[in-house]
């Protein structure tokens, strides 16, 4: 498609609503005309407040949050933020110092004009001028006699783009976006010039207040109109100039068809397959949370069985210790929190089951759909009926519908509703009668004090009062997140929620459980971060995200280790870090395997396996770091090796608290903290035993890089160790100096990162 | 759960910690007269030698038991005790432990014994000793697992016969705890019930909960049984099962997660005895004879022929051992049943809405039984009650094992003028007649309703129950009694004034001297009796004398004094304290209401406690001093202070240094920090004060007094603790009110302030004041002195050149009278002064 064939002219004119009806749209447009023009010709025409007045706040910034839509308001005037209480705003305008803002003797004269226009001292400055539209329209309806709407005035029902993707086929271009706005009288309106734009690239294509989006770079991007309480996205392609050939690289699974087909669409080569080493490594970290041992490095290099990688995935999959990569994943989206601690509603005995139960369930691999069910219906005893201890960790103190209505989102659908608590959402389609509707479904929940003072017993109330609506106090009725009402009647609510939230063909649910173990093994979700899904935060690969969450839901059951097995087994999974000149800028598209710092548990784990160190920890009889049910803050000795990498506090339900950015911090402890040099200076066992096994240093040395790096050593880096050790007979030296290599080995950056 | 193969390496590493942790246990011992006693279990018609590890045990002469069956029989100083990590002797100091010889009748109840150790200078914390039907054996390896000698791991599990009782111990260290291991030979379809004691046997002396868990794997290596929490025993886990192959089965013991606690013991029940979770019904009328069905906890079910005595005594005694009163062959810690003056009723299904409620025929009192089947059922039922009628209704279900959180309600049925609606979840202390804190002493039984139905109309009333979570099952079983109420009062240990909670949960009264105690007083659930209250003592011991105020509403507690001869016999007792109505027309029961904390967990919560009726009493050796108050002449006026003075006898050589404490004083009466009467010296003079808001009015007092320093203050082991016969105080009104003026001085020269006198009461001699809060700069030049009838008195000031300007406020005057030869301070006043600048500067 051409770029010039896509220019699309903005209509720039004000004209109220019209009707469209089907088959008669040319008449109906010029209907629309003849209306616009006998309104132009000073006829009478009714301006609608809503429809009409507040677009205008909105466009103008009067009602954004650093102006009076912030909650105290501006200078004494307070609007609602993004105008999500039209009623409120109204009251404002007229009701709440009759006289002061609006003049309706003088319409000119009133205050809301003089300062929008700058006769007046208004701290936002000019917004807009006596010849504009926006001056015009308010001015038309204060003539009128600043009338509120009627109750049958039509109310916006959705806007959309006209178009919603668009490829530019070289920078240098652009794009007049058009919005549309339907409404419930059947109306459609052009909105563009209401609108409120954003881009999510501004580096690639920049949209701004007009709609104008404009091709700067290759890339991809979306861009967003908001108006009324309504956002859309539009997806936006510049490619680069030039030839480009797809060499049409071989697909394992349908991951890869989708991986490549986009990085065909965006003309992005894809890395090569990665070493059976680098696949090693990298698959057994992210499957166990360990590092390949020497023996398995051996057997899999030796293997020249065509299918031995798939096979070593299967067979990891299958150790306990992918279930518990997972349990160390849950605990930390679901809080686990282990102070014993009556006035939180915590304990370490209820923390204990809590994970364990969890453990269990990821190795046993139980359903995520099932697993959800049974957190969201969790009732009884938090020391004996784990589940209930949702209800416990991620609502600590007394129970908060508030709390338990967002991070419920936020946990199963990577929602973030909480601008909604105080406003619509300004980025998303959520309103605040989506917010209260949803916090409904937790209204019911009680806790009690069991049979101590560490238990407490969670259960459902099923004639509690929905939530009301803190404007108008009105009972909001249960509602799904985008979903329709549900008849909770007797029934316990978060029972009827789990089974829509659960239920195949949702969405919400499938795509970010999908997108979480997506993000586990790329280190960055389809749509980044997994738990902020909104349409201005849409996925970088939607076809992708779709298909993996179909599979997951539809074909396996929410059998999560068979989405996994695909992932593993893809070629997207297992192409190299290595870039080329097309991909090296890209970062969410998964052209090429990204290095990704291990987890704080998992390093340190690494770090003892990779050792053969025995790290005890203190007040804890895990044998590793990554089963401490309750984080590393317990082991005190090492609490500071665990904050400093970045390990969850657990303080909210955000999958961004397991922070893996590496940082100076880090960088400075390995080197000079004592993690690494306490465990060479006590467990001198190691280098002793490949002393006593090889005459020489090489063999020692490989058999440092398979212990840390899973790869031999090459010929120049052998070559280079092998200079800077001493020429010595003597055992102490050459221990000594063998154990500065594993200290250098441990301090690379390639040991750090999985790759 | 249970992972065991860590405990090889850690155990190793944890010996020298363990080592070290040895003289800490000795230290804490210190602060027990009696720290605990192990074994803790012994069988039926055996002699079980124990040990009491505490202090100043020397001269320990004595076990005082709470129910009959068993007996000491030997009390032997013992000079070493088993480490308590490694076993091997470890010397101790003379005194800090002792054997004991335990004499267990051939026909002692099973079940729990508590006791206290009588000291010739102590009664001892209590203790609990149980009994059990089986054989005793004792853990091999006790101790820290090393080597060959251990059991935590399935290689090195130790036989043990079936039908039997371990004693068993779990050294807990910084990293991981104790798990042990044992073998039992199993044949094909025998039953197996394995059943844990350890919460229960009760650890608040070595500072945590235990949270016990059990895994049974079969010759195979199949796990066929684990729990760790059981719906009967709360902490202590059971699990019972058919063996589904023949041979050697492994049952894992130990606690179930990382603790923080310190040692733990327990006794482990393995055996083929049948093992009831829950029956229906839960209760019976007096006499009846009843078909019980029965959930056992390998998930079979069974029936079970009860036949009821026909007399039931008041409080708890309603509730009877199942083996008691069934054909269930005896089990340790069998189920309990409800036994009622009142007949049952049976739920008939197809009652679950309030239009077809189940229809009760017959007038209040009934019983109510029935289950809870579906998810989210009610079941409802109808009776009719009278305008007047008071009923306690009290639903029983967790409190008897039932896995049912019951909910329940009354509301007036359709043409019933009522509007009162009740509903209730869970219940108080109160609603069973024993004290406690409501989030100290959380036991399940708490989850079970308690309420008190009042209808205040005639006619019918429809009563609903349903589980809180909606949760359902046949074994969701209910009893829901409507009992008649009757007015009831109880009684416990008022909390200490300066702690020592643990030492003086007992009484313990020296010969020749006297012993206090006040006591809480409680209203029975649903009574509203608050005349005034007497005390009666029953089962005191030859030459010892009871004394005790009467109670009127307006005191804090209720004291009872208690003296012995200095000839009476050394000897325990256990006392009963029944309080009554003063008028001896109002009909109430009485009892004392007593727990006693067993275990504390993190955070100092103690959810398991014991409950008595008694209380352990004790007439000890001669004390080396004491004491008496004398008589005030005058009294206490509001707004004043008043010394009292305490004498002191000293007995033999001891000159040390007194301690004593107010025991307790009427509201608005308050008291100086604990007065230290010096060594060597006899007279000291204890300061309490009233506010304005202290009631007038006569009241007894007494003080107790301990030594100063020798003892421990927080258990109050090592003390002697005497208190003062009583002497009377009455508040009265005050002497006289001052009203200060307004006043206005000058730097650098004299003022006044001047206060007008209004007398309330006479007094001989002459008073004197001062002024009290006198901004800086003024000062007053001479007291003056004020005689009774003086209507006004002139306070000379002198004001510094350097004196702050301004004006101040809260001028107070001390007047001190002398009334009867005793010093009164009394305050008053509230005056105003302003100072200005000299003039003309």
């Amino acid at each position: 498609m051409k770029m010039s064939s896509n220019i699309v002219e903005t209509f720039r004119s004000y004209r109220r609503p019209t009707v469209v009806h089907r088959g008669l749209a040319i008449a109906a447009t010029l209907l629309a005309w003849l209306s616009f023009e006998a309104s132009a010709l000073g006829e009478e025409t009714h301006v609608s407040f809503k429809n009409d007045v507040m677009p205008v706040f909105m466009k103008s910034g009067c009602n954004a949050g650093d102006c009076h839509g912030s909650s105290r308001g501006q200078d004494g005037f307070r609007l609602s933020l993004f105008g999500y209480d039209p009623e409120g705003d109204y009251y404002r305008l007229l009701e709440e110092y009759p006289g002061r803002r609006i003049n309706r003797a003088e319409p000119e004269k009133s205050l809301l004009l003089e300062k929008a226009t700058g006769n007046v001292s208004h701290t936002g400055g000019e917004l807009f001028t006596v010849d504009s539209e926006s001056y015009r329209i308010i001015l038309e309806w204060l003539n009128q006699g600043a009338p509120h709407d009627p109750d049958e005035a039509p109310l916006v029902t959705g806007i959309r783009f006209q178009i919603d993707k668009h490829k530019f086929e070289r920078p240098g271009s652009s794009l007049a976006a058009k919005v549309t706005a339907t409404y419930t009288d059947g109306s459609e309106r052009d909105i563009t010039r209401w609108c409120l734009f954003m881009g999510s690239n501004d580096s690639v294509a920049p949209i701004d207040d007009a709609g104008v989006i404009e091709a700067k770079k290759a890339g991809g991007a979306h861009v967003f109109a908001r108006f009324d309480k309504f956002t859309v996205g539009m997806e936006v392609t510049v490619l680069p100039e030039g030839e480009f050939d797809w060499p049409d690289p071989p697909t394992n699974n349908y991951i890869d068809e989708l991986v490549f087909a986009k990085l065909q669409d965006m003309r992005i080569l894809p890395s090569e397959l990665c070493s059976d080493d680098q696949f090693l490594r990298r698959v057994t970290i992210d499957l166990t949370g360990a590092l390949p041992t020497p023996d398995e490095y051996a057997a899999f290099m030796a293997s020249d069985d065509a299918d031995k990688r798939t096979k070593l995935i299967d067979e990891l999959m299958s150790r306990d210790a992918f279930g518990e990569v997972w349990a160390a994943r849950w605990g930390e989206w679901l809080r686990i929190f282990t102070d014993t601690n009556p006035e939180k509603g915590t304990a370490m005995l209820a923390g204990w089951n809590y994970y364990h139960w969890i453990r269990e369930q990821m190795i046993e691999n139980t359903r995520l759909d099932e697993f959800a069910r049974q957190l969201l219906s969790g009732n009884g005893s938090n020391l004996t009926s784990p589940p209930s201890n949702y209800y416990t960790m991620i609502s600590q103190g007394k129970v908060d519908p508030v709390r338990l209505s967002e991070d419920t989102a936020q946990i199963f659908m990577g929602i973030r509703t909480q601008c909604a608590q105080c406003h619509n959402h300004p980025f998303d389609r959520w309103t605040m009668d989506d917010y209260y509707a949803f916090q409904s479904f937790f209204m019911g929940v009680r806790r009690k004090h069991g049979s101590e003072a560490r238990e407490y017993f969670t259960f459902v109330d099923v004639d509690a009062e929905p939530a009301s609506h803190p404007i108008d106090g009105r009972p909001m009725a249960h509602k799904f997140l985008g979903g329709k009402y549900a008849d909770v009647e007797d029934k316990d609510a978060r029972k009827v929620l789990a089974n829509w939230l659960t239920a195949p063909g949702n969405t919400l649910f499938r795509e970010n459980m999908a997108n979480r173990i997506w993000a586990h093994f790329f280190g960055k979700g389809i749509i980044d971060p997994v738990d902020d899904v909104r349409i201005s935060n849409p996925p970088s690969n939607g076809p992708l995200m779709t298909e993996l969450g179909r599979r997951l839901a539809q074909d396996y059951a929410y059998d999560q280790k068979k989405l996994i097995r695909d992932i593993c087994s893809s070629r997207t999974y297992q192409l190299a870090a290595t870039t080329n000149s097309s991909n090296k800028q890209d970062e969410r598209l998964f052209s090429h395997s990204s290095l990704r710092r291990m987890r704080a548990d998992v390093f340190f784990d690494c770090l003892t396996q990779a050792l053969e160190y025995k790290h005890n920890f203190r007040r804890s009889s895990a044998d590793r770091a990554l089963v401490m049910f309750e984080g590393g803050w317990r082991d005190n000795f090492n609490a500071y090796f665990f904050r400093t990498f970045g390990q969850a506090k657990r303080e909210s339900v955000c999958a961004c608290e397991d922070q893996t950015e590496a940082n100076l911090s880090q960088a400075l402890h390995l080197i000079n903290g004592k993690t690494i040099d306490d465990a060479l200076r006590r467990n001198p066992k190691l280098i002793p035993s490949l002393l006593d096994h090889h005459d020489t240093d090489g063999p020692i040395i490989e058999a440092l890089f398979i212990r840390t790096l899973a790869r031999k050593p090459s010929e120049k880096e052998l070559q280079g160790i092998l200079r800077s050790l001493p020429e010595t007979a003597d055992r102490q030296t050459r221990h000594q100096a063998l154990n500065n290599v594993l200290w250098g080995l441990l301090n690379s950056s390639e040991f750090m990162f999985n790759h | 759960m249970l992972n065991l193969k860590l405990v090889k390496t850690c155990y190793r590493l944890a010996i020298l910690a363990l080592l070290c942790g040895v003289a800490q246990s000795a230290r804490a011992a210190e602060q027990y007269t009696a720290d605990f006693v192990l074994p803790q279990l012994g069988q039926r018609g055996t002699t079980v030698t124990v040990r009491v590890e505490g202090s100043r045990l020397q001269t320990a002469e004595e076990v005082l038991f709470y129910r009959e069956g068993i007996r000491c029989t030997a009390i032997r100083q013992l000079n070493t005790v088993p480490h308590p990590h490694n076993g091997t002797p470890l010397k101790v100091e003379p005194g800090k432990a002792i054997e004991l010889d335990f004499e267990i009748a051939a026909d002692a109840p099973l079940g729990e014994y508590y006791l206290r150790l009588r000291t010739k200078q102590k009664l001892s914390e209590m203790l609990s000793f149980w009994v059990t039907p089986f054989p005793v054996v004792p853990e091999e390896h006790a101790f820290v697992d090393i080597g060959e000698t251990r059991n935590d791991l399935p290689e090195y599990a130790q036989t043990i016969p079936f039908n039997c009782t371990v004693s068993g111990f779990g050294s807990s260290n910084e990293r991981a705890n104790d798990w042990d291991v044992y073998r039992v030979a199993l044949k094909k379809d025998q039953r197996c019930t394995c059943q844990i004691i350890s919460a229960r046997l009760g650890t608040i002396h070595y500072g945590g909960l235990t949270d016990m868990a059990i895994e049974v794997r079969s010759p195979s290596g199949k796990r066929v049984a684990r729990n760790n929490r059981s719906s009967l025993f709360a902490h202590d886990p059971a699990v019972s099962f058919i063996a589904p192959e023949a041979g050697d089965y492994l049952i894992t013991v130990g606690q179930q997660m990382d603790s923080e606690i310190r040692n733990i013991h327990y006794g482990l029940h393995v055996g083929d005895f049948p093992r009831p979770t829950i029956t229906f019904p839960l209760g019976g009328q007096l006499g009846d004879e009843l078909d019980l069905d029965v959930f056992y906890l390998d998930g079979s079910r069974g029936k079970l022929k009860a036949t009821l005595s026909k007399e039931v005594t008041a409080f708890e005694k309603s509730m009877v051992e199942l083996t008691e009163i069934s054909n269930l062959p005896e089990i340790p810690s069998p189920n309990r049943f409800q036994v009622a003056a009142f007949p049952n009723v049976y739920e008939v299904e197809g009652h679950s809405k309030p239009e077809n409620a189940q229809t009760i025929d017959q007038h209040l009192p009934v019983a109510l039984n029935g289950i809870i089947k579906t998810e989210g059922e009610k079941d409802w039922y109808q009776f009719s009650a009278k305008k007047g009628e008071r009923y306690r209704v009290r639903v029983y279900a967790q409190t008897l094992g039932s896995k049912l959180d019951p909910f329940v309600w009354i509301r007036p049925a359709e043409g019933n003028p009522s509007r009162k609606v009740y509903e209730q979840d869970d219940s108080l202390w109160d609603g069973h007649d024993w004290e406690g804190h409501h989030y100290r002493h959380q036991v399940k039984d708490r989850l079970d309703p308690i309420f008190m139905f009042e209808p205040d109309a005639d006619g019918d009333y429809l009563l609903g129950i349903a589980d809180t979570r909606r949760e359902s099952g046949e074994d969701f079983i209910y009893r829901v009694e409507l009992q008649p109420h009757h007015d009831s009062l109880f009684l416990y240990y008022k909390d200490y004034p300066s702690g020592s909670s643990v030492e003086r949960d007992v009484i313990g009264v020296h010969r020749g001297a006297t012993q206090t105690r006040p006591f809480a007083i409680m209203n029975g659930f649903g009574s509203q009796y608050d005349g005034p209250i007497r005390l009666e003592v029953r089962g005191l011991p030859p030459g010892v004398e009871f004394d005790s105020p009467i109670f009127t509403k307006n005191d804090p507690v209720i004291m009872a004094t208690f003296r012995a001869s200095a000839d009476a016999k050394l000897q325990t007792a256990l006392l009963e304290l029944i309080p009554h109505a003063v008028d001896e027309n109002v009909n109430l029961l009485g009892a004392v209401a007593q727990t006693h904390a067993s275990n504390a967990q993190r955070g100092g919560y103690s959810p398991l406690f014991n409950k008595t009726r008694k209380l352990g009493f004790a007439i000890l050796e001669e004390a080396p001093f004491d004491i008496s108050i004398d008589e005030p002449g005058i009294g206490l006026a509001k707004n004043a202070e008043l010394d009292l003075k305490v004498n002191v006898r000293r007995k033999g050589d001891f000159t040390g240094a007194i301690y004593l404490e107010m025991d307790w004083l009427p509201q608005g009466v308050t008291k100086q920090p604990p007065l230290i009467i010096p060594e060597g010296e006899d007279v000291g003079y204890y300061k309490i004060s009233a506010t304005s808001q202290a009631a007038t009015g006569k009241y007894r007092l007494t003080i107790t007094a301990r030594e100063n320093e020798g003892g421990d203050p927080r258990s109050g082991v090592g003390f002697h603790y005497i208190g003062s016969p009583f002497i009377s105080v009455e508040v009265t009104e005050p002497y006289l009110q001052i009203e200060l003026q307004r006043a206005a001085v000058e730097q650098g020269k004299r003022g006044e302030l001047v206060g007008k006198i209004r007398h309330l009461r006479k007094f001989s001699g002459v008073a004197t004041a001062r002024l009290l809060r006198l901004p800086n700069g003024v000062s007053l030049i001479e007291e003056p002195a004020i005689k009774y009838g003086q209507e006004s008195v002139v306070f000379p000031l002198k004001i510094e050149a350097d004196a702050l300007t301004g004006q101040y406020k809260e001028i107070a005057c001390d007047v001190k009278i002398t009334d009867e030869g005793q010093d009164i301070h009394q305050q008053s006043g509230s005056g105003v002064i302003r100072v200005d600048e000299k003039k003309g500067s």
